[in-house]
């Protein structure tokens, strides 16, 4: 994940003008070529999906009411109706009861990995978070279907079993590790004779990460803040099984909710090829990706701009 | 350099194992595979499944693929040519059958088990049974307070299943009379889903095949009555679903794009033969077909 | 209160933060193998699905899932190398560059289901491969490029100029380079990449589900355009969809520790992969 700390680009000593290349080099590097150009047109590839999926639903359903509507039945025989903004409620209110959760945990736990750990607990703290991301999400859905929905039934006594405060929790816990890395990740890089400075005007070590610290790698916590809420929002399985699939605009975290992804996959195992619910479907997945893309972006900007130079 | 020599090697071994399991998949290779495709009802899925196991335990040579969809998308299936075999827990609609003439044949309607929909309730619910009336009202919107039907002042959480199931078809058109469901009503797929929900949701009601009613925990099932002065009837009681004094006593159904084929009718044959598919039926929870309905329908066979 | 209270104060609430992660990783990870442990078994592994999923084994999803990590393996790994390659030796600062980084960055960042569509609209529908492991496969491949081109990129890029310098020095043209000499080092990472991506291509369920993974089969998969079962949504259906859950309830956490263990052991080598080669390659 330190796609965007990666090593700035070296200047070209690497890549030298070559005017006389073998055919073979050239035939290399053409192959080379072709095989890069391969996630751009992958990334077109999926926008493009999306847009002609989605495409025929805008000409058959009224599309203020998709983006403003109430109620999302896209399933009823005589009137089906879809707006999106049940799922969009559902999404918003998993993915920031999450964030609310997994905010402070990362970010004490992203101090105190930079900061404070000793180097032995580290090495194995490291490996702990990067075993817990790349757990599959299903198996976090399992859990939150089978014992936390219980445990919150025993403790809460919610309206519903499966609730978005089932989802919201693991979510945090999934978020946690892309929140970890990117935020330590970047106090590493604030130099140490900025924290020597600080301590040695007599600041205690608190100060120090208070002030020094996390106003220098700023950027970096708000990159990572906005990514692993990105990847909230674009879960699927364990909103899927642990969020009670009920499309409602909603506050209150003891009941059912229904994300945008679940809805998709949901859905889809029954939807009539080509009918007017199977491209809305598709529009549901454009307003998705639109979303995600946008907080790639805005994190990707972020770290551009106010990135500190050392 | 020692890693590119293991990489290569972990990299032939990981091709070469992939290899062999890929051979292994051939093993019907002497006499040709029969393969039958059927899709519908989520009603039926376990039942079906189960009948394929137990079917392709004693043909060697049939593979029987069941998937689920709910009724109405199994239906859509046989129609545009997708499977060889329909489940349904409903009768087709007019407009389908139209649509099958159109696309070139005339289905053929095969009962194959008897389901008696279950509503349930969580098991802390006080209310124990229903009239038709009541259930009714509950559905289309008009109660939405337990107190309303005799139970303790609890809101009621609606439950059925999606446009697409027969059972919410059927429920629409019996319990209903053709009006519409609640629009408060959650539509879960499948009636696992409902079961699930109802577990856990102290004020929850839902429908579901009696199969999956009989094996659940933590649910109560509500018996009905016609009206207040009737008795009331439980759909875990045969006599009352065989007999028709349980009202929401139905068929489940199968149907094929024609006179069936040889192996259909094999098939077919084996699910009414009352030690092949009837009595895997009880086992799964349902009620098994009466020998004058079977006759009847071994007669269409042809 | 002072200052250094205070200090002693926050520092003990990060530490707690750090517990909490770790104790959420052992419930976890301690809950589906105390629910699972004891339904595994050899048989387990080597059977059918029987009685709709309420007895028999899971041999079919893991073969499923096997099959999709081999064709992940076939197609990303090249792909994902070349583009590495490519990104870091030829092209630093251009706009190509530029374009080429971006794509792939927002390719990270796609929900899963969308890929999903994507592999509905263009491997099933478009393609007609239809709902087949190849369809799954390639959606899958698309999936985990990002993830296999950023780690082959970070393991090329810490190889040092002096290696290339040299060789070029000796005559070596830029290709011979980067094959003989950038290449053989970069491999261990490369080679934790290639572990990191399987694995995620393993535990995925969305795109499946969109690509027509199959509930039950009888039969193994006998070509790449044969339907096929998978683990994680062997897990999904039997949690969300099997008719008594009680009965397979057995089955679901033992299914949930298979991939768990696949999954996990697969980070688990790459984990000491990549420590062996940075301890090893100290440049």
């Amino acid at each position: 994940m330190a796609l965007i700390f990666a090593r700035k680009d070296r200047p070209s000593q690497r890549t030298r003008r070559v005017t006389h290349m073998k055919p073979s080099e050239r035939l290399i590097q053409m192959a080379l070529t072709i095989a890069t150009w391969s996630s751009v047109v992958a990334l077109g590839a999926v926008f493009g999906e999306l847009l002609l999926g989605a495409f025929p639903a805008f000409t058959s359903i009224d599309l203020l009411g998709f983006f403003t509507g109430t109620v999302w039945n896209p399933a009823h025989p005589l009137y089906p109706l879809y707006g999106i903004l049940p799922l969009v409620v559902g999404t918003m209110l998993v993915s920031f009861g999450a964030a609310l959760m997994a905010i402070p945990i990362g970010l004490g736990c992203s101090i105190w990995l930079a900061e404070l750990a000793h180097p032995k607990i580290k090495a194995v703290f490291k490996p702990a978070i990067e075993i817990l991301s790349g757990i599959p999400s299903v198996i976090f859905g399992f859990f939150a279907l089978v014992i936390l929905s219980q445990w919150i039934y025993d403790l809460l006594d919610p309206t519903m079993k499966l609730n978005a405060l089932n989802g919201a929790i693991l979510l945090a816990v999934m978020m946690i590790p892309i929140m970890v890395t990117v935020a330590e990740d970047a106090m590493n890089s604030v130099p140490m004779n900025l924290r020597e400075a600080s301590l040695a005007l007599g600041a205690t070590r608190w100060e120090t990460i208070r002030r020094v610290v996390l106003p220098s790698s700023l950027s970096g916590i708000v990159a990572a803040i906005v990514l692993s809420f990105g990847r909230a929002v674009g879960e699927t399985m364990t909103v899927l099984m642990a969020t009670g699939n009920t499309p409602v605009i909603t506050s209150d975290y003891l009941r059912s909710v229904q994300t945008m992804t679940a809805a998709i996959a949901i859905d889809f195992g029954e939807v009539e090829f080509y009918s007017v619910h199977y491209h809305v479907l598709f529009a549901v997945g454009l307003v998705l990706f639109v979303m995600t893309f946008a907080i790639n972006i805005l994190a990707d900007w972020v770290v551009r701009r106010y990135k500190e130079d050392y | 350099m020692k890693y590119l020599a293991l990489a290569v090697i972990a990299i032939i071994i990981v091709a070469a194992v992939g290899a062999v399991l890929l051979t292994q998949g051939d093993d019907g290779g002497e006499e040709e595979t029969v393969t039958i495709t059927q899709k519908g009802s989520d009603t039926m899925l376990e039942l079906a499944q189960i009948w394929a196991e137990s079917y392709m335990d004693d043909n060697a040579n049939v593979e029987v693929e069941v998937s689920g969809g709910g009724s109405g998308t199994g239906i859509s299936a046989l129609i545009n040519g997708e499977v060889d075999v329909a489940q349904a827990s409903r009768v087709m609609k007019q407009t389908e059958m139209d649509s099958a003439v159109a696309a070139g044949f005339t289905p053929v309607e095969f009962k194959v088990a008897i389901d008696g929909i279950a509503i349930i309730t969580c098991q802390s619910n006080t209310v124990t049974e229903l009239t038709v009336e009541q259930l009714r009202g509950i559905y289309n919107g008009t109660y939405t307070n337990w107190n309303q039907v005799g139970g303790a002042d609890l809101d009621i959480t609606l439950y059925g299943r999606q446009s697409s199931s027969g059972t919410y078809v059927y429920f629409q058109e019996e319990i209903l009379d053709d009006e519409n469901y609640s629009m408060d009503m959650n539509m879960l797929t499948g009636n696992s889903a409902i079961v699930s929900a109802v577990q856990g949701d102290t004020g929850g009601i839902g429908y579901v095949g009696i199969g999956y009613a009989v094996s659940a925990t933590g649910i109560s099932v509500l018996e009905l009555k016609e009206t207040d002065s009737d008795p009331a009837f439980s759909p875990l009681d045969e006599d009352s679903v065989l007999n028709g004094d349980y009202l929401l006593a139905r068929y489940l159904y199968i149907y094929t794009d024609g006179t069936p084929t040889d192996q259909v009718s094999r098939w077919l044959g084996w699910i009414f033969s009352a030690d092949g598919g009837q009595s895997v039926v009880t086992d799964v929870g349902f009620y098994a077909l009466p020998q004058s309905v079977v006759d009847e329908e071994m007669a269409k066979l042809g | 209160m002072d200052r250094k209270t205070k200090e002693t104060m926050v520092f003990t609430a990060f530490r707690g933060c750090a517990l909490l992660v770790v104790l959420a990783l052992i419930v976890l990870v301690g809950y589906i193998a105390s629910g699972g442990l004891e339904k595994l078994s050899l048989d387990f592994l080597t059977e059918f699905p029987r009685r709709a999923n309420t007895e028999g084994g899971i041999y079919p999803a893991i073969v499923g899932t096997f099959y999709l990590m081999l064709i992940v393996l076939g197609v990303s790994v090249p792909i994902g190398i070349m583009s590495a390659v490519y990104l870091v030796e030829y092209e630093q600062r251009s706009v190509m560059g530029r374009v080429f980084k971006l794509a792939v960055y927002n390719l990270a960042g796609v929900p899963s289901i969308v890929y999903g569509l994507l592999g509905l609209g263009i491997f099933v529908v478009f393609l007609g491969f239809g709902a087949s492991l190849l369809s799954a496969g390639l959606t899958l491949s698309i999936m985990v490029l990002p993830l296999m081109i950023s780690a082959a990129r970070e393991a090329i890029a810490a190889v040092p100029q002096s290696v290339c310098e040299a060789s070029f020095a000796m005559g070596a043209t830029k290709w011979q380079t980067i094959w003989h000499h950038v290449l053989p080092y970069a491999l261990p990472g490369i080679f934790t990449g290639i572990i990191l991506s399987i694995s995620r291509a393993a535990g995925e369920t969305a795109p499946l589900m969109l690509t027509g993974v199959a509930v039950s089969l009888r039969s193994l998969p006998d070509g790449v355009l044969d339907s096929f079962m998978a683990l994680p949504y062997h897990i999904y259906f039997m949690a969300t969809q099997s008719s008594n859950l009680q009965a397979t309830r057995p089955i679901q956490y033992a299914t949930a520790l298979v991939l768990l263990l696949l999954v996990l052991g697969m980070n688990l080598v790459a984990i000491v992969l990549r420590k062996r080669y940075r301890d090893k390659y100290k440049w």
